[in-house]
C-alpha cells in the first residue's frame, strides 16, 4: 500500500500563536483518514498548510513521494492535492454546468481562449456535467449558484475539487450545517470516491467520521494528541477527556 | 539658495501639518468604519468657505474659525446620518462613487451659495507680520498652523491611547462585534468618529484659507495627497498620518520648489523648470508605490 | 429565452440602422451639431467599455483608467506633431502605448487589493497626468492642438464630419464586438469567476493574478484607441484627460449604464452625456444635479440603470414578492 500523504513535523506560528506544533501524520492511498479536535485545534490551518494556501514555518510533505512543501497552491492541484472548504465557496451567479466547466478548462488547460464562446466547448461541457451526475446535480446543470439549497451547494463544492481531477482531497467539514438525511447522502457521496481518490477528512460530525473513516488522528491546540483507527481513538483515554467528553458541546 | 531651501522646507513642514489634519480623519474613518471617503477633501473647503463667510460679517478671523467648525460639524453630521451611514456595509467602489457625488454637489453648492468667485479670507491682524527665523523671515501665521497641527497630533494620541472613547474607536477599528458586545453605540461611536475627522479637516481648510484661494474643488488636491499620506503611513494609524504627512508635505513641497532649480544647474532654464515641476508633483506618487513594494500595509499600519 | 435573444438583437439592430443615418438625419434636420455630440458619445461609449471589463467583469475598482484613453490622445497628438499623417499608424500606436502602460500599471496594481488597488491605480494616474502637464515641448497645461487629422487613405477624406462619424461607429461596432466575444469566451468565463471569488479560484489551481492582468491590458488597448479617436475629433489633446475626475466619470458611465453588463459603457455613456447636454442647457451649475442622480442611483441600484430595470420587471411580474428583497 503506498502512501498518498506524509506529513512530518509540520508548524506554523502566527505571532505567539503555534497553530500547528509538529504535526505528523501519514494517509495511506486509497483510504478515508479523518481529522477531529475541538475548535481552534488548528484542522483548518493543517488544511491551508497542506494545501499551499498558507506557508509552513517548518516540516515536511510529501505527495505520493513527491516534496511540496515549498510548492506553490496551483503547483499542489497540479499533482493532485486539491482542497474543498468549510464556508461554501462555489461562484454564485454562474450556473452549475458553468461552475464546473471553469474548472475542468483549467484543468484541460484551455483558459485563455479569447475569442471562442465557452458555451462551444463541447468537451468541457461534457465533461462538467459528468461530474455533476457524480455528485448528484445532474437535474440542476441550469441552476445559479447561488440558488441551489446548502447541501446542493456543499456538493457542488465536491464538484468543483473533483474537476481537478485529484488523487487526494482536502475536505474541510463537508458536512458542515447540513440535516441528517443530506448528511447521509454526503457521507455515501465521500464513501463512493474511494479508493480511486485518497481523502483526508475534516469534520465535527462525529457519526460521519467514526463511519467513514478507516484511521483518525486527533488534534488539540495544534498538536497531534493520538492517531489510530475508529476504535482505538473512541478508546483512548487521552481523547475522551480532551474531546469526545465535550461531544455535547459541539 | 540655502535660505530658500530653508524657507521651503518650512513651508513643507507648514504643509506636512495641513496634511496630518486631514488625514488623521481620514485614516479614522477609513480604520474604523472601513469607509473610503472622498468627500473628505469637500468637507474641508466648505470649513474654509464658512471661515471665510463669517470672517467677512463678523470682522474677525478667529470668530470665523469658531463658528466655521461647528457649522461644518453640523454638515458632516448630515450627510454621515442621510447617506453615509447606509454604505458602510458595502463595496469599497460603493464608497468611492457616493463621495464622488458628494464632491460634484459640493463642489457646485459652494457656487450656487457664494457665488463663482473665491472667497477673501484675512489674516488675523496680530499674526500678518513676520518672525525672523535666524537667517529667514518667516510668517508668524504659518508658525502657528505648524503649532496648532502638533498640539491636535498631541490630543489625538492623547484620546486614542488614553481615554475610553480611544479605547471604543480602536475596538471599533478591530472588531465591531466585541464593540457591540461591550455596550458600545457602534452606530452613533461611528458618527462621532466622522464628525470628528470634519472637525479636522475644517480646521486644516480655515488655517490654509488666508494662504490659498478659498474657492469650489479647492479641497480636491489636498484629498489626493490626504490619501497618499493614509496609505504610506498605514490605514487606521494616528502616528502612521502623522509619519506619512510628514513625508508627503516636504517631498512634495521640496520636489515642486528645489527640484526645478537644482536641474536649472545642468539643463537649459526651459527644459528645466518644465521638466523640475513635472517630476516634482510626479515624486509623491512614486514614492508612495515604492512604499507600498516595501511595505505593503503602509509604514505604521494599525493593529488588526 | 430564445425570443428574448431575438428581440435583443433586432434592437440592437435597429440602434445600429439610426445610428448609421445619423449624420444624414440630423444635416437634413438643420442640426450638424449634434453629429459632433453623437461621435463624442460613441467614443466614450469605448472607453466605458473599456473599463466596464475590468471593473465589471473583473471586479477591479482601477481609479486611474482615464490615464490610458490621455495617453491614447497624446500618443495621436505627439505623432502628429512629428509628422505622422497616417491614421492607422496612429490607431496601433496608441493602442500598443495604451496596452503596454496598462500592463505595466497593472504589473504593480494586481499585486495588491481593495482600498490599495484604488490607490495604486490613483496614484500612477496621477503620476501620467503630472507628466504631461510637466511636458511645456507638447503643450503642457494648456494642450496640445493637432495641424490635422492623420489621413484615412482609401480615397475618403477624414476631414468630412460624415466620413469621421462613419470610421468611429465603425470602431465602435468592432470594439463592442470584441468585447461580446472576450466575455463569453473560456478566458471571460475564467475572469469572471476571479471576479465572484479569488480563493476559490485559486484552489482550483487557477494562478488568478494573470487573468487581471490580462483583462487589464486589453481595456488599456481599448481606452488607447478610444483616446486617438477623441484627439482626431477634437484636434486637441488636454492633460485633464488623465486627471483623476476623469477617471470618476468614466466610472460613473459604467455604474449607471450597469457594470458587468454587456451594454454598459455604451448605455452610461450616453445616459451620462446626454444628461450633461440636456442639463447644461438649462443650469449653468448642473454637476451638483449629476451628483444627485449618481448618488441616488447607488444609494438605489448598485447594478445600475439596466439593474433598475430589471428591479421594475421583477416587481411588476410578481405582485405577491414585492414584500420580499430582490
Amino acid at each position: 500500500m503506498s502512501l498518498a500523504l506524509q506529513v512530518s513535523g509540520l508548524s506554523k506560528r502566527f505571532g505567539g500563536l503555534e497553530a500547528a506544533r509538529n504535526v505528523t501524520l501519514q494517509v495511506e492511498a486509497g483510504t478515508i483518514h479523518g481529522l477531529i479536535g475541538p475548535n481552534g485545534a488548528g484542522k483548518t490551518t493543517l488544511i491551508s498548510l497542506l494545501s499551499g494556501y498558507l506557508p509552513a514555518d517548518a516540516g515536511r510533505i510529501d505527495f505520493f513521494g513527491q516534496p511540496l512543501q515549498h510548492q506553490s497552491q496551483q503547483a499542489r492541484v497540479r499533482a493532485g492535492l486539491v482542497r474543498s472548504f468549510q464556508i461554501t465557496s462555489v461562484f454564485g451567479s454562474l450556473s452549475v454546468l458553468e461552475n464546473l466547466q471553469v474548472s475542468v478548462q483549467r484543468r484541460r488547460h484551455r483558459s485563455f481562449g479569447f475569442l471562442a464562446a465557452a458555451s462551444a466547448d463541447r468537451r468541457a461541457q461534457d465533461e462538467a456535467a459528468a461530474i455533476a451526475e457524480r455528485v448528484g446535480l445532474g437535474q440542476q446543470l441550469q441552476a445559479r449558484g447561488d440558488a441551489l439549497s446548502h447541501g446542493m451547494r456543499r456538493r457542488l463544492d465536491v464538484g468543483l475539487s473533483l474537476a481537478c481531477a485529484p488523487r487526494m482531497l482536502l475536505m474541510d467539514e463537508p458536512m458542515a450545517g447540513m440535516g441528517h438525511d443530506e448528511a447521509d447522502g454526503m457521507v455515501d457521496l465521500i464513501r463512493s470516491l474511494t479508493p480511486e481518490l485518497t481523502i483526508l477528512l475534516v469534520e465535527h460530525d462525529m457519526d460521519a467520521v467514526f463511519a467513514l473513516a478507516d484511521r483518525i488522528t486527533v488534534l488539540l491546540l495544534g498538536a497531534v494528541l493520538a492517531s489510530g483507527t475508529a476504535q482505538q481513538i473512541k478508546d483512548d483515554p487521552d481523547v475522551r477527556a480532551a474531546y469526545l467528553g465535550e461531544e455535547g458541546t459541539t | 539658495m540655502g535660505v530658500l531651501l530653508l524657507e521651503q522646507t518650512l513651508n513643507g513642514l507648514q504643509f506636512s501639518v495641513t496634511l496630518f489634519l486631514i488625514a488623521a480623519g481620514l485614516t479614522l474613518v477609513f480604520g474604523v468604519m472601513n469607509f473610503v471617503n472622498l468627500a473628505h477633501g469637500s468637507l474641508f473647503m466648505v470649513g474654509a468657505y464658512f471661515a471665510a463667510w463669517f470672517a467677512g460679517m463678523l470682522d474677525s478671523f478667529w470668530l470665523g474659525l469658531l463658528c466655521a467648525l461647528p457649522a461644518t460639524a453640523l454638515v458632516g453630521l448630515v450627510i454621515e446620518v442621510l447617506v453615509l451611514r447606509h454604505l458602510y456595509a458595502k463595496d469599497h467602489m460603493v464608497h468611492v462613487l457616493a463621495t464622488f457625488a458628494l464632491i460634484l454637489i459640493f463642489n457646485d453648492l459652494v457656487r450656487i451659495v457664494w457665488g463663482p468667485l473665491p472667497l477673501p479670507l484675512d489674516l488675523p491682524s496680530g499674526l500678518a507680520s513676520a518672525i525672523q527665523l535666524g537667517p529667514v523671515p518667516y510668517s508668524s501665521f504659518r508658525l502657528v498652523i505648524m503649532l496648532s497641527g502638533v498640539l491636535v497630533g498631541l490630543l489625538l494620541w492623547f484620546l486614542v491611547t488614553r481615554t475610553r472613547i480611544g479605547m471604543w474607536v480602536r475596538a471599533g477599528a478591530n472588531n465591531r462585534e466585541m464593540a457591540i458586545a461591550m455596550g458600545v453605540n457602534v452606530k452613533w461611536l461611528y458618527t462621532a468618529v466622522f464628525t470628528f475627522g470634519t472637525v479636522l479637516s475644517a480646521l486644516a481648510g480655515v488655517m490654509l484659507g488666508p494662504l490659498v484661494a478659498v474657492e469650489a474643488g479647492m479641497g480636491d488636491g489636498v484629498l489626493i495627497l490626504a490619501f497618499v499620506v493614509v496609505v504610506i503611513g498605514g490605514i487606521g494609524s494616528i502616528l502612521g498620518a502623522a509619519a506619512g504627512a510628514l513625508i508627503v508635505g516636504v517631498v512634495d513641497t521640496l520636489g515642486r520648489t528645489a527640484l526645478p532649480a537644482l536641474l536649472s544647474a545642468t539643463l537649459p532654464p526651459a527644459i528645466a523648470s518644465s521638466l523640475g515641476s513635472a517630476l516634482g508633483s510626479m515624486m509623491i506618487y512614486l514614492v508612495m508605490v515604492l512604499v507600498l513594494f516595501w511595505r505593503p500595509s503602509g509604514l505604521f499600519p494599525a493593529n488588526s | 429565452m430564445q425570443t428574448k435573444k431575438s428581440l435583443s438583437a433586432v434592437l440592437w439592430l435597429l440602434l445600429f440602422v439610426v445610428l448609421a443615418s445619423f449624420p444624414w438625419l440630423a444635416t437634413r434636420a438643420g442640426e450638424d451639431f449634434y453629429i459632433g455630440v453623437v461621435i463624442r458619445i460613441m467614443i466614450f461609449a469605448i472607453a466605458a467599455s473599456s473599463l466596464n471589463l475590468i471593473l465589471g467583469y473583473g471586479g477591479m475598482v482601477s481609479f486611474g483608467h482615464a490615464a490610458f484613453f490621455g495617453l491614447g490622445a497624446y500618443t495621436a497628438g505627439i505623432a502628429v506633431v512629428h509628422g505622422a499623417d497616417n491614421a492607422w499608424l496612429v490607431w496601433l500606436l496608441a493602442a500598443a502605448i495604451g496596452g503596454t502602460s496598462a500592463l505595466a500599471v497593472g504589473y504593480v496594481a494586481t499585486r495588491t487589493r481593495g482600498a490599495y488597488f484604488i490607490m495604486i491605480t490613483l496614484a500612477m494616474g496621477q503620476l501620467f497626468y503630472f507628466l504631461f502637464v510637466g511636458l511645456r515641448q507638447y503643450g503642457g497645461d494648456d494642450g496640445l492642438r493637432m495641424s490635422v487629422r492623420p489621413a484615412l487613405g482609401l480615397g475618403l477624406d477624414i476631414r468630412s464630419e460624415t466620413v469621421f462619424y462613419a470610421v468611429v461607429l465603425g470602431w465602435t461596432v468592432l470594439m463592442h464586438l470584441l468585447l461580446a466575444r472576450l466575455v463569453r469566451s473560456r478566458f471571460g468565463l475564467a475572469l469572471q469567476a476571479v471576479r465572484e471569488n479569488e480563493q476559490r479560484m485559486g484552489a482550483i489551481g487557477y494562478s488568478t493574478r494573470q487573468y487581471r492582468l490580462i483583462a487589464f491590458a486589453v481595456a488599456g488597448v481599448m481606452a488607447g484607441v478610444a483616446g486617438a479617436l477623441l484627439a482626431m475629433h477634437n484636434q486637441f489633446v488636454s492633460p485633464k484627460l488623465l486627471h483623476w475626475s476623469q477617471s470618476g466619470t468614466l466610472m460613473i458611465m459604467v455604474v449607471l449604464g450597469g457594470m458587468g453588463r454587456l451594454h454598459g459603457g455604451f448605455l452610461g455613456a450616453a445616459t451620462l452625456l446626454l444628461l450633461e447636454e440636456v442639463l447644461s442647457g438649462y443650469f449653468s451649475y448642473w454637476h451638483i444635479y449629476v451628483g444627485a442622480i449618481l448618488l441616488l442611483v447607488v444609494m438605489v441600484s448598485p447594478d445600475g440603470l439596466v439593474g433598475l430595470g430589471r428591479l421594475f420587471r421583477r416587481k411588476a411580474a410578481a405582485p405577491a414578492d414585492a414584500g420580499r428583497a430582490p
